[in-house]
């Protein structure tokens, strides 16, 4: 830099007349292979030509992570600052995708590192399938098992296409409610968290007994039910099956019932006042 | 009073050899032309040792006398050599010195004095204002044209460049979920680019070890506790600028639609205009899409092109294939792929259509197409979106399902910059699954303060509307600082309500994670996420949880 701060004013000076006009504007001037109107103070200071102190931020492109480390030439190839490059990754980095998950890899990616992916349960909230539950803790592949392309494509939207086993299992015999026998669908969403299995809702059942809410909350379908009928989902649910036993729990009912008119100690008699128990 | 309280002292307080002043009250030297040379102080030639104590002793010359710290002094006693000692400390007029049992009165010699300076040299005074002038005029009117440099054209390569670069990762992984049980994973991940093994020969090696200490009802590969991935082993000669052989297991960049395969590439590199052209041919059998396993069941074969030019504005790159695909699940079948990308400082825009006829499943011609836009239409603003459309359903070979199925995307964001510590975003967007009819929408605003705290941290928040088949809405805050370059903490709270009829629909979650550049090519990711249900209210049993983590550490080349 000394050098050329030196050669600068004796350029000038033989130049002749005309180019001794344009004396003040000669720092403006752009070093060979700069291009354009660089301005060698924005980058370089009198004490040589490196280290370069050029401020990338007010470019509207922050060099982050490894984007520190390269040499300016690697991201402008013409040798010239002056030629506008592009911000998108894919017009540098090579996709490992090969194209199949689209251009925004900062959605994924930070630049520290490509290998450790920045993808979590809140963006895959933007997808068609958000991740609750243990769902959310769960290694990428269990679900996506195309390991060969990386393009992380939509495995399956319905639960039986990964639970099969499960469904089976339940289906079988093996589950405390054999869903095939109850006539259960694989809407399996409608009684099932994406936590567990059991404790399991059963939103039709509040119809005829509040099993969400209260002392009942949570409560095992065998627990109050002898048998369990089959359940038609195209029609209301019935409510007189005749097969929850209440009485084996509560015992003691007609002590509690002393002067209520009606009252016997028979299981039908209990949900016919108490359909909505909630302790009452 | 400690050593180096004494040594301090003596440096300070003790009286100066001649004249009896005090180093700290001396008066620094004349200086400049004024300072003349008969006031250098003559030569002594001796020093001598003013007093001891059990370890130092301390002489009565310094720095002025040509004693240096660090230096060894030769002790003398009644003319005979007694030890020797190294100057620890030292002042313009003392020193103390370590290492010798020194006595008061022992002497040393003094080294010969650094040379005299030359005088300093007056320079004649400026020529008057009239002869500058005059010497001005005859500069300005010589006939020298201004001197320009014009650097010489840069010789592009025909082929693209190539990167290089070498990682290597170990990483721990854990999930755990009560209830549910523990799964954890350790993986060696290595990933080589462009090594160049000759002058025109070149590695790519992209590969993963995989290693289940423990595992939970896994789907994929349930009795394969170590799995090995091999996505890229691929060597490249280029005999001449003009040509590029590959072989081995081909990872097809720039190819669209193409994927992993084990055979050889072949490709011409020419130029068309002033843009930059690839054209070639590929074939091979591809491997198990689930294991990565070498099989004869699948191949691929076919021709490409790729065309990169930069505009005036930015980079157009268009890359095509034709291609025959063989697989059990779609049977014998053409394929053909075309994109379009445009990246510029103001817009990137990225079109990719994919074809397909014959074989054993039919799409309509059109397999698969995406669009990609972002558009920064001021320096403050950017607007984007992307779609994207799947028509192929792919027949399930094997269970669990793997391949993608019917499906339409779409989302768009919008960010602005308000001032430079706050930007205001919103985002929109649907996943449609064509074959089961479920989907959802989405749409929501987002709120980040960038370095709002400085080096301690930007801040985030978002929330969403979820609307559809798993309905539902969620919100997140984050905090991200980097205190010390070398470091980078995040922190994230987000919650979650699932418009469901099962026993939980609120959940919240934490995560901690950290990254430390350790050495410039070192560096450690840790990270860890809780989660568990909010409301407590519901169902029977104890509140499940579940947590997640990776450890990993990252060595870059």
């Amino acid at each position: 830099m000394r050098t050329s701060v030196a050669l600068l004013p004796l350029f000038a000076l033989a130049a002749g007349p005309a180019a001794a006009a344009e004396l003040p504007s000669i720092s403006m001037r752009p070093l060979p292979g700069h291009g354009g109107d660089t301005e060698c103070s924005a980058c370089h200071t009198a004490d040589g030509w490196r280290p370069v102190t050029f401020n990338h931020d007010r470019t509207g492109f922050v060099l982050e992570g490894r984007h520190r480390e390269v040499s300016c030439k690697a991201c402008h190839r013409t040798n010239t600052f002056a030629d506008p490059i592009p911000r998108a990754c894919s017009a540098c980095h090579r996709d490992v995708h090969l194209g199949r998950l689209g251009q925004r890899c900062q959605d994924c990616h930070d630049p520290t590192s490509f290998a450790a992916p920045a993808f979590g349960p809140e963006a895959h909230r933007r997808t068609n399938f958000p991740l609750t539950g243990r769902h959310a803790v769960l290694a990428c592949e269990e679900c996506h098992g195309d390991r060969r392309d990386r393009g992380f494509d939509r495995p399956t939207a319905r639960c039986e296409g990964c639970h099969q086993a499960d469904l089976a299992l339940a289906s079988g015999g093996g589950a405390a409610v054999n869903h095939a026998l109850a006539g259960f669908t694989t809407a399996c969403r409608s009684c099932h968290s994406t936590w567990r299995f059991t404790p399991a809702s059963f939103p039709a059942h509040q119809a005829c007994f509040d099993i969400l809410h209260g002392p009942h909350a949570g409560i095992r379908c065998m627990d109050c039910h002898t048998t369990l009928p089959p359940v038609s989902f195209t029609q209301p649910l019935s409510c007189s099956t005749d097969t929850a036993n209440c009485i084996r729990c509560h015992a003691n009912a007609p002590s509690q019932h002393q002067g209520v008119a009606g009252f016997a100690m028979v299981n039908r008699k209990c949900y016919e006042c108490h359909r909505f128990a909630t302790g009452q | 009073m400690s050593a180096p309280a004494i040594v301090a002292l003596f440096l300070l307080a003790a009286p100066a050899p001649e004249g009896g002043v005090t180093a700290a009250a001396a008066v620094p030297p004349p200086s400049g032309p004024e300072a003349s040379p008969s006031a250098r102080p003559a030569h002594r030639g001796v020093g001598e040792v003013a007093y001891v104590t059990a370890e130092r002793a301390y002489l009565d010359a310094g720095s002025d006398d040509g004693l240096a710290s660090g230096a060894e002094v030769t002790l003398r006693r009644h003319g005979e050599p007694s030890g020797s000692c190294r100057i620890e400390a030292i002042a313009p007029h003392h020193a103390v010195c370590v290492g010798a049992r020194a006595r008061p009165g022992d002497t040393f010699a003094l080294p010969a004095p650094p040379a005299e300076p030359p005088p300093p040299t007056v320079l004649p005074p400026p020529p008057p204002e009239d002869v500058m002038a005059r010497r001005r005029a005859v500069l300005e009117s010589a006939p020298l044209a201004l001197v320009t440099f014009q650097a010489p054209p840069k010789e592009e390569p025909l082929a693209m460049p190539r990167t290089r670069a070498i990682d290597l990762s170990v990483t721990h992984q854990t999930w755990d979920a009560s209830p549910g049980g523990a799964s954890s994973k350790e993986s060696l991940d290595l990933l080589a680019r462009g090594v160049p093994l000759t002058s025109w020969l070149f590695l790519d090696l992209d590969a993963r070890l995989e290693h289940w200490t423990s595992r939970q009802n896994p789907r994929f590969r349930p009795s394969d506790k170590t799995q090995v991935y091999l996505w890229q082993a691929q060597l490249t000669a280029l005999p001449s600028d003009a040509m590029s052989i590959s072989a081995g297991r081909v990872l097809p960049w720039g190819i669209p639609g193409a994927t992993v395969f084990d055979g050889g590439m072949v490709g011409w590199h020419s130029r068309w205009g002033e843009a930059r052209v690839e054209t070639g041919v590929f074939g091979g059998v591809v491997p198990q899409p689930d294991t990565l396993k070498p099989t004869t069941q699948r191949d691929t074969g076919g021709g490409y092109w790729i065309i990169d030019r930069q505009l005036p504005g930015g980079l157009f790159r268009t890359e095509g294939r034709l291609a025959a695909v063989r697989s059990p699940e779609l049977g014998t079948r053409g394929e053909a792929s075309l994109t379009g990308r445009y990246f510029a400082r103001a817009l990137d825009l990225s079109a990719e259509a994919n074809l397909g006829a014959g074989g054993k499943v039919h799409s309509g011609v059109l397999d698969s197409a995406r669009v990609d836009a972002t558009f920064r239409p001021a320096s403050r603003l950017t607007v984007g979106g992307s779609y994207r459309y799947d028509g192929l359903g792919w027949p399930q070979t094997f269970d669990p399902p793997a391949f993608p199925g019917k499906t339409r995307e779409a989302d768009g964001f919008l960010g602005y910059e308000v001032v430079r510590w706050l930007r205001l975003g919103a985002t929109a967007g649907f996943s449609d699954d064509v074959s089961s009819g479920a989907g959802r929408r989405f749409f929501g605003p987002e709120l980040i303060m960038p370095a709002v705290l400085g080096r301690w941290g930007t801040l985030s928040a978002g929330y969403l509307e979820e609307k559809g088949w798993i309905a539902g809405r969620s919100a997140y805050g984050q905090w991200v600082a980097t205190p010390w370059r070398p470091l980078w903490f995040l922190a994230r709270a987000s919650w979650s309500h699932e418009e469901t009829q099962g026993p939980y629909e609120d959940e919240g979650s934490v995560t901690l994670a950290a990254r430390a550049e350790l050495t410039s090519f070192l560096a450690l990711r840790l990270s860890l996420s809780a989660r568990t249900v909010l409301d407590a209210s519901s169902g029977a049993g104890s509140r499940p949880a579940a947590y997640s983590g990776f450890a990993t550490l990252q060595a870059a080349y």
